[in-house]
């Protein structure tokens, strides 16, 4: 029998334990309290899968508990900007940036760049960050608000602005780290927007950079440097290169995003085009 | 030897075994992935959702019964019928701007089953602020028409740990000045 009642009594523990669940009145707690638990909730989301119901809901939770989470209100925000749902990203990321303009206002401008291509709105975004943290540069995503105006830039194909927030870029990285240290797309862009203004010294000399930094594979930087050999007539040189750019490109070394197309994406059929152009 | 005694030993110890190891994966379950509730209401599927019911083109439209591969719609290559170069150049060629004063967004969210087939379209027809507008019916009825052609895409999305042809989730975001396409997205 007193075996029995041990059993009964664990029984009740394990039942206990599973029935303790979260208060929904917050107003008893403190803002302190109200700001850790909503952070607790919000941390306790991040292996749901993104979007999924169980994630919105407990994303939404953390803002309920606390309005002023900002990395929850923007995280709800990103599910909609993957999936193609530009009005629902926008209400979302615009209270997140209302919330925190230093951490999410460069990063909404990261988003107009990239998912929706608005430049203007994206560089007033950038230059906004100026602004906000006038004593450092910031860097959305991993790069420099510089490099992204480059990019936004090269984008309204204003090739001086471009090549001056390029070349800001690399100034600055290449005085704190070194050159090895720069991405190499900032080269990449910065000979884009050379080679489109037909200043090919320029443009070849930072295609060189990137090959260098590339252990001499990147099918954009060949691809461009055929460009310039045909508009100079040199052909056969064009050909051996744009072949060898194929080879990088099949191999996987070309300039590529995960969600959206990157700034002058470059397909096997440029290649091929090329190619035909060359041999007739 | 009790054969008896150790038949029993045993059974108790493998018994025990199996509820404590249900236990545990009930517990591991209900603090990864159970204890999470849904606000019904408000998120009843996940983002990007297409319901049948409300949708464009679902006539003999249906999708297989193998799931959604693909939610997130990135810049998959696989899914164009030769690449993104050959739907862009496609769309470019045959759209015509027909003094079209439209300016914004227009996006088609929408399936591509595992036979390749399309289907289940939301429009969303955007102002280069993102607020809901109305686009001139012929210019999105021409993109839609062109967009959804069939021969624009591969024969689902086919998954190389099962090689098994998939459902698949897409979007197009068509951004518009004065009726001319300056972007073709993701």
């Amino acid at each position: 029998m007193g075996n029995y009642l041990k059993y009964y009594l664990s029984l009740f523990c394990l039942v206990l334990l599973f029935s303790c669940a979260e208060s929904d009145d917050y107003s008893k707690l403190s803002k302190i309290e109200r700001k850790k638990l909503s952070e607790k909730v919000f941390k306790e989301d991040s292996h749901l899968f993104q979007g999924s119901p169980k994630s919105m809901t407990r994303i939404a939770k953390a803002i309920e508990i606390d309005p002023n989470n900002c990395d929850a209100l923007r995280e709800l925000s990103v599910a909609y900007l993957k999936r193609g749902m530009p009005n629902k990203w926008k209400t979302q990321i615009d209270k997140a940036v209302e919330c925190d303009p230093i951490i999410w206002q460069p990063y909404r401008g990261y988003n107009y760049l990239w998912f929706y291509r608005d430049y203007k709105k994206a560089i007033s975004d950038f230059n906004a960050s100026d602004t906000l943290t006038p004593d450092f540069v910031d860097a959305p995503q991993g790069h420099s608000v510089d490099y992204w105006r480059g990019i936004a830039y090269l984008g309204l194909k204003d090739h001086e602005n471009s090549i001056a927030y390029f070349s800001k870029n690399i100034d600055a990285e290449t005085e704190e780290y070194g050159e090895d240290w720069v991405e190499p797309t900032a080269f990449l862009f910065r000979g884009i927007a050379y080679y489109e203004r037909n200043e090919f010294k320029k443009a070849i000399a930072d295609f060189d950079k990137v090959l260098l930094y590339n252990n001499n594979r990147s099918a954009d930087a060949k691809y461009y440097k055929a460009l310039i050999l045909q508009s100079e007539g040199e052909n056969k040189e064009a050909v051996a290169l744009t072949n060898n750019a194929m080879e990088d490109f099949k191999a996987g070394s070309y300039n590529n995003r995960h969600y959206v197309e990157t700034l002058r994406q470059l397909y096997l059929k440029n290649f091929t085009e090329l190619l035909r152009e060359l041999e007739n | 030897m009790n054969w008896k005694k150790t038949f029993k030993v045993s059974a108790i110890i493998i018994g025990s075994l199996v509820v404590i190891g249900g236990v545990f994966v009930g517990y591991i379950y209900y603090k990864y992935y159970g204890k999470f509730s849904v606000d019904e209401k408000k998120y009843s599927h996940h983002i990007g959702y297409i319901n049948p019911e409300k949708a464009l083109l679902t006539e003999n439209f249906q999708l297989c019964d193998v799931g959604i591969a693909g939610i997130h719609s990135s810049s998959q290559p696989k899914i164009y019928k030769g690449g993104k170069y050959s739907f862009r150049n496609y769309i470019q060629e045959h759209y015509t701007n027909d003094s079209y004063t439209d300016s914004g967004f227009l996006v088609f969210r929408f399936h591509i089953n595992c036979n390749g087939e399309t289907g289940n379209v939301v429009v969303s027809e955007l102002n280069q602020d993102m607020q809901p507008i109305s686009m001139n019916d012929d210019m999105v009825q021409q993109l839609l028409k062109l967009t959804v052609r069939k021969e624009n895409w591969q024969v689902g999305y086919i998954k190389s740990e099962d090689g098994n042809a998939y459902n698949h989730y897409m979007y197009i975001l068509y951004k518009i000045e004065n009726g001319e396409l300056l972007e073709i997205l993701p």
